[in-house]
C-alpha cells in the first residue's frame, strides 16, 4: 500500500502541472440568486422551506478560482387575535416576528471552455442565524425569544452562460448539510438552561438545492 | 620545527581557502543588489518568468520567499516544491486540529452561535484579526513557493486564511465551553481582507499587525481562568498595529528601523483584578535590523517581524467598568515596569 502511495506521489510529482501559464485576470461582479431553502424553526421547532434570495459578490481570481461571499435575509411577521379563554368575546393580540440572516462564501474551481460558458465545482460554507420573537399582549405573559444558530457546508456544481460580456445567467446544484442543536430560548429576561446543557439534541438537515442566479461582471 | 612550520603553513592556507570559500559563498554573505535585495541566490533567471526582486517589496522593505527564488509572474505549479511546502502546510494544520481536538473541542455538544462581547474584554477579537492576517501570510508564502504567481498568491492566501479560520470557528461552535462568535468571524474576516488589501495599498503595508505572547506570570499577572492552552489565554497576549514612521512621514531624522506600535490586550481575565491594557511602544523592523543571509534566514527574519519584541513602552490600565487605574512605563514592555 505504501509503495502504491509512493508511486502515485511520484507520478503526480512528475506529471504536467495543472496550472499552465494563462492570463491571470482578476474580475469582480455583483449577483443575486433564488433558491428554495431550508428555513430553521419557529416556536414549534419545525424546519420549513421558503424561497430565499441571496446577494453575492463573485470574484474571479485567474482562470481557475472563483470566490463568492453571499448574504441572504429573510423576514417574516405574523399577527393574530386570540380569545382570552374558551368562549370569551375578549381577545388579545399575539404577534411574532422571525429574522433570518444567512452569510457565507463559496469557493469554486472553474473552467471556461469558451467565452460564453463556464462551469465549476466547489463548496459553500456559512452560518444561518434565526431569531424568532413572540409577544402576547396579555397580562402575566412574557415575551419569548428563540434563537437558532446553524452552520451549513456542502458541495456545489455551478454552470454559467454569458449572454453578454458583462452579464451571465447561472444555475447551481448543491448538496448541503445544515447542522444545529437546541435553540437558545429566552422567556422574559430568563435564559433557559436547555441550550447550554450537554444533553441538548443534535439535529441536522441534508438538502439538495437548485439555485438560479444572475451575475453582472464589471 | 620545519615540519611544524610546514604544517602551520598548510593549515593557514587551508584556513584561508575555507575563509574565502565561506565568505564568497551565497549562504555566508549574500550580495546586495542596487535594490537592497539579496541577489546571490537567483543568479540567472528568466526575467520574463519571474518578477524582478526590485518589484517584490513590502513598503520600504525587500520581501523574501522561502525558496530564495523570486515569485513568478504567471502561475506555473512546481510539483515537487508544491508537494513539499503545501504538504508541510497541511501537516501543520492537521497537527493543530488534533491539538485543538484534545483541548478546546474535547467535549462537544450541539452547534451554537453566541457572542459574549466582554468575556475576554475584547482581546479575542484582536487575536482573531491577527490570526486571520498571519495564516493568510503563511498560506501566501507556501503558494508562492509552489509556483503560484505573485498576483494570485496573496489572494489565494487570504482565501485559505479565511477558510481555515472559519473552519476553526465552526468547530468552536460545537465545543462545550465555546460557541461560534459572529464578532470573532468578523474580526478574522477583516484580518484576511486587510492582508489582501495590503497588497494594493502601501499605507496598509506601513501599518502592520503584530502580536506578542508571554505567560502572564512572567510579568506578575494571572492567566485567564479556565484557559486550556496559550491560544485562548487572552491574559497573556497583546495585539498591535506597528506604524512604519519613516515610510509614512518621510522624516529624514527618523531611523528607518524604528517603528511605533499601538496595541490592546487584557490582563487577569476572570479575576477580580481583570483589566484592559492599552499600549504604546517603540518597535523594531527586524528586516532592517537583522543581517542579510541565506534564503531560509531571510524568510525567517521577515516572518519574525510579525512578533512584537520587548521595547520601551507605556501601558494604560482600565478596569472592566471603565475606570483608569494608572499609566505605567516599561523599559522592555511587558517587562521591567516603573
Amino acid at each position: 500500500m505504501l509503495k502504491l502511495l509512493l508511486l502515485l506521489f511520484f507520478l503526480a510529482a512528475v506529471s504536467k502541472p495543472a496550472f499552465a501559464q494563462q492570463e491571470e485576470k482578476i474580475s469582480f461582479g455583483v449577483g443575486l440568486s433564488y433558491t428554495p431553502s431550508a428555513i430553521p424553526g419557529d416556536d414549534q421547532g419545525h424546519f420549513g422551506t421558503a424561497g430565499m434570495t441571496n446577494f453575492f459578490v463573485p470574484m474571479q481570481f485567474g482562470p481557475y478560482i472563483r470566490f463568492e461571499p453571499e448574504l441572504g435575509l429573510f423576514f417574516k411577521s405574523y399577527q393574530e387575535e386570540i380569545p382570552d379563554s374558551m368562549g370569551s368575546s375578549t381577545t388579545f393580540l399575539r404577534s411574532s416576528d422571525q429574522q433570518i440572516v444567512r452569510a457565507g462564501f463559496a469557493l469554486f474551481y472553474t473552467k471556461q471552455p469558451d467565452k460564453d460558458f463556464q462551469y465549476g465545482i466547489g463548496g459553500r460554507i456559512g452560518v444561518i442565524s434565526s431569531e424568532y420573537e413572540m409577544h402576547q399582549a396579555k397580562a402575566g405573559v412574557q415575551d419569548t425569544d428563540i434563537h437558532y444558530g446553524i452552520f451549513y457546508l456542502g458541495a456545489a456544481f455551478t454552470v454559467e452562460y454569458f449572454i453578454f460580456k458583462h452579464f451571465s445567467f447561472g444555475g447551481e446544484l448543491q448538496f448541503i448539510h445544515y447542522g444545529f442543536g437546541a435553540p437558545l430560548v429566552t422567556v422574559g429576561s430568563n435564559e433557559l438552561s436547555g441550550y447550554l446543557s450537554p444533553d441538548s439534541p443534535q439535529q441536522s438537515v441534508w438538502s439538495t438545492n437548485e439555485v438560479l442566479s444572475a451575475r453582472f461582471w464589471f | 620545527m620545519i615540519a611544524g612550520s610546514s604544517v602551520s603553513r598548510a593549515l593557514a592556507r587551508a584556513l584561508i581557502v575555507i575563509f574565502v570559500a565561506f565568505f564568497a559563498s551565497p549562504i555566508a554573505r549574500a550580495q546586495i543588489d542596487s535594490s537592497g535585495v539579496s541577489a546571490a541566490f537567483h543568479p540567472t533567471l528568466d526575467t520574463s518568468e519571474f518578477l524582478p526582486w526590485s518589484q517584490y517589496r513590502w513598503a520600504d522593505d525587500p520581501m523574501y520567499t522561502i525558496t530564495g527564488e523570486p515569485p513568478r509572474r504567471y502561475t506555473k505549479i512546481q510539483p515537487i516544491p508544491a508537494y513539499t511546502y503545501l504538504g508541510t502546510y497541511f501537516g501543520i494544520l492537521v497537527a493543530l486540529h488534533y491539538y485543538q481536538e484534545k483541548t478546546f473541542w474535547r467535549a462537544s455538544q450541539s452547534f451554537r452561535i453566541r457572542d459574549n462581547f466582554d468575556e475576554s474584554l475584547g482581546a479575542n477579537y484582536g487575536g482573531h484579526f491577527c490570526g486571520g492576517y498571519f495564516v493568510s501570510y503563511v498560506s501566501e508564502q507556501a503558494l508562492i513557493a509552489s509556483g503560484v504567481s505573485y498576483k494570485l498568491a496573496p489572494i489565494y492566501g487570504a482565501i485559505a486564511g479565511l477558510g481555515y479560520q472559519t473552519y476553526v470557528e465552526i468547530l468552536d461552535g460545537y465545543g462545550t465551553d465555546f460557541s461560534l462568535s459572529p464578532f470573532e468571524v468578523y474580526s478574522q474576516t477583516l484580518g484576511c481582507i486587510y492582508f489582501a488589501a495590503s497588497q494594493y495599498c502601501r499605507i496598509l503595508q506601513d501599518l502592520s499587525p503584530k502580536f506578542n505572547y508571554y505567560p502572564s506570570n512572567w510579568f506578575g499577572d494571572q492567566p485567564k481562568a479556565g484557559s486550556q492552552t496559550p491560544i485562548d489565554d487572552y491574559s497573556a497576549w497583546n495585539f498591535w498595529i506597528s506604524a512604519n514612521i519613516k515610510d509614512l512621514t518621510g522624516w529624514g531624522f527618523w531611523p528607518s528601523w524604528l517603528n511605533i506600535a499601538g496595541g490592546y490586550g487584557a490582563r487577569n481575565l476572570s479575576d477580580p483584578g481583570e483589566t484592559r491594557v492599552i499600549t504604546l511602544a517603540l518597535d523594531y523592523d527586524l528586516v532592517k535590523i537583522l543581517p542579510d543571509g541565506s534564503p531560509g534566514w531571510n524568510w525567517f527574519r521577515q516572518t519574525l517581524n510579525f512578533f512584537k519584541f520587548p521595547a520601551p513602552g507605556l501601558e494604560w490600565r482600565v478596569t472592566r467598568g471603565g475606570k483608569s487605574t494608572g499609566v505605567y512605563f516599561y523599559l522592555a514592555y511587558p517587562f521591567v515596569k516603573f
